[in-house]
């Protein structure tokens, strides 16, 4: 049963017929992962907190720098130097403190992962690096969880939801990391700050829908934002027979420590 | 006209009524009625409004005293 500061903060939401009392408590039992409390993690964390969803477990290992403030928007001036999952522990607290967040404060490596997953409904990506990515999503599709791809460089962002066997994974789409070096990180090439929120939002709606049982999940398509041009495209992905973690003969069936080490330095 | 299940919304402000009227129309199936007592005013023009623009039926408004409104509304999907 819904208390009256339930039915007060969350009206808007229940007078949706999408969501109502039902959807609500759902949301309100539900856990989320969230891998970075960066730029994609913090507009993620701040609205399904927002919306009730019950337990955010946030894994990232950095504190909060200067630099990160012209788009990671649920850090402030004051938090540099703090952690980002202490600084956005304390954001969700004021926000709603109905919420229940476990911070995780390190890199997520094939241990932590395999440990800390399957605990969860789903899982956000907002990491910044591929080892990361391939590494969460290989976890997603061996726990069988979705994954609520999004990421962003400069003017462009890309979101989708990877879930074999219903839809490909992140590896039939991207079968390989490019090389190291190969592709700039936004620390090189910059980002124009509204991209993130745009596309970690995206995220956040697609795992609302995801809990609340309701639409239609961006499943089997890849959703290419230019912001520059201010258009969305849509690529239908399909499932690789060849995956290496989710084809017919897959060559991942563990997650190694060894194929997801992290480089020492940047 | 037996209802399922009765509610009293006058203390509340809109939406807080409406809301609490779908949450007791959750709960019950298709078919069932539901009693609400509403506020005069505000609450006992747009409740029965919005309920019947999600699908749901009014069987009865009337008035109670001179700050009470009865609604007696039909859960959609009944018959």
């Amino acid at each position: 049963m819904l208390t009256d500061e339930q039915i007060f903060r969350y009206s808007r939401h229940l007078l949706l017929p999408e969501i109502g009392g039902r959807g609500q408590e759902k949301l309100l039992a539900a856990k989320v992962l969230l891998i970075g409390a960066g730029g994609l993690g913090s507009v993620a964390a701040q609205y399904l907190s927002a919306a009730g969803v019950g337990t955010l477990g946030i894994m990232d290992p950095d504190r909060v720098d200067l630099s990160n403030l012209q788009r990671q928007l649920i850090h402030s001036t004051a938090d540099v130097g703090l952690l980002k999952v202490e600084s956005a522990k304390n954001k969700i607290a004021l926000l709603n403190p109905g919420v229940t967040v476990i911070p995780y404060q390190y890199t997520a490596t094939a241990g932590s992962i395999s440990q800390i997953l399957p605990q969860y409904d789903l899982v956000i990506d907002g990491c910044d690096n591929f080892i990361t990515r391939y590494l969460v999503s290989d976890a997603a599709v061996l726990y069988n969880k979705p994954y609520f791809y999004g990421s962003v460089l400069r003017f462009d962002g890309h979101a989708s939801v990877f879930y074999p066997p219903r839809a490909p994974c992140y590896r039939c789409v991207f079968p390989a990391a490019p090389l190291p070096g190969a592709v700039p990180t936004c620390q090189e090439a910059g980002v124009f700050n509204v991209v993130p929120g745009i596309i970690g939002l995206i995220q956040a709606a697609e795992a609302l829908k995801w809990l609340l049982g309701a639409g239609e999940p961006l499943l089997g398509r890849l959703l290419v934002f230019d912001a520059s041009a201010m258009e969305f495209t849509e690529v239908r992905i399909g499932r690789r027979p060849s995956c290496a973690v989710c084809g017919e003969h897959p060559a991942i069936t563990e997650l190694l420590p060894e194929n997801y080490e992290q480089p020492s330095c940047e | 006209m037996q209802p399922k299940k009765r509610l009293d919304v006058t203390a509340d402000a809109c939406p807080v009524t409406l809301v609490r009227a779908l949450l007791a129309l959750e709960e019950l199936a298709g078919g069932d009625i539901l009693e609400v007592h509403l506020a005069a005013g505000e609450a006992a023009k747009n409740v029965p409004r919005s309920l019947a623009c999600g699908g749901h039926k009014i069987l009865s408004l009337d008035r109670l005293d001179e700050d009470t409104y009865l609604l007696y509304v039909e859960k959609c999907g009944g018959e």
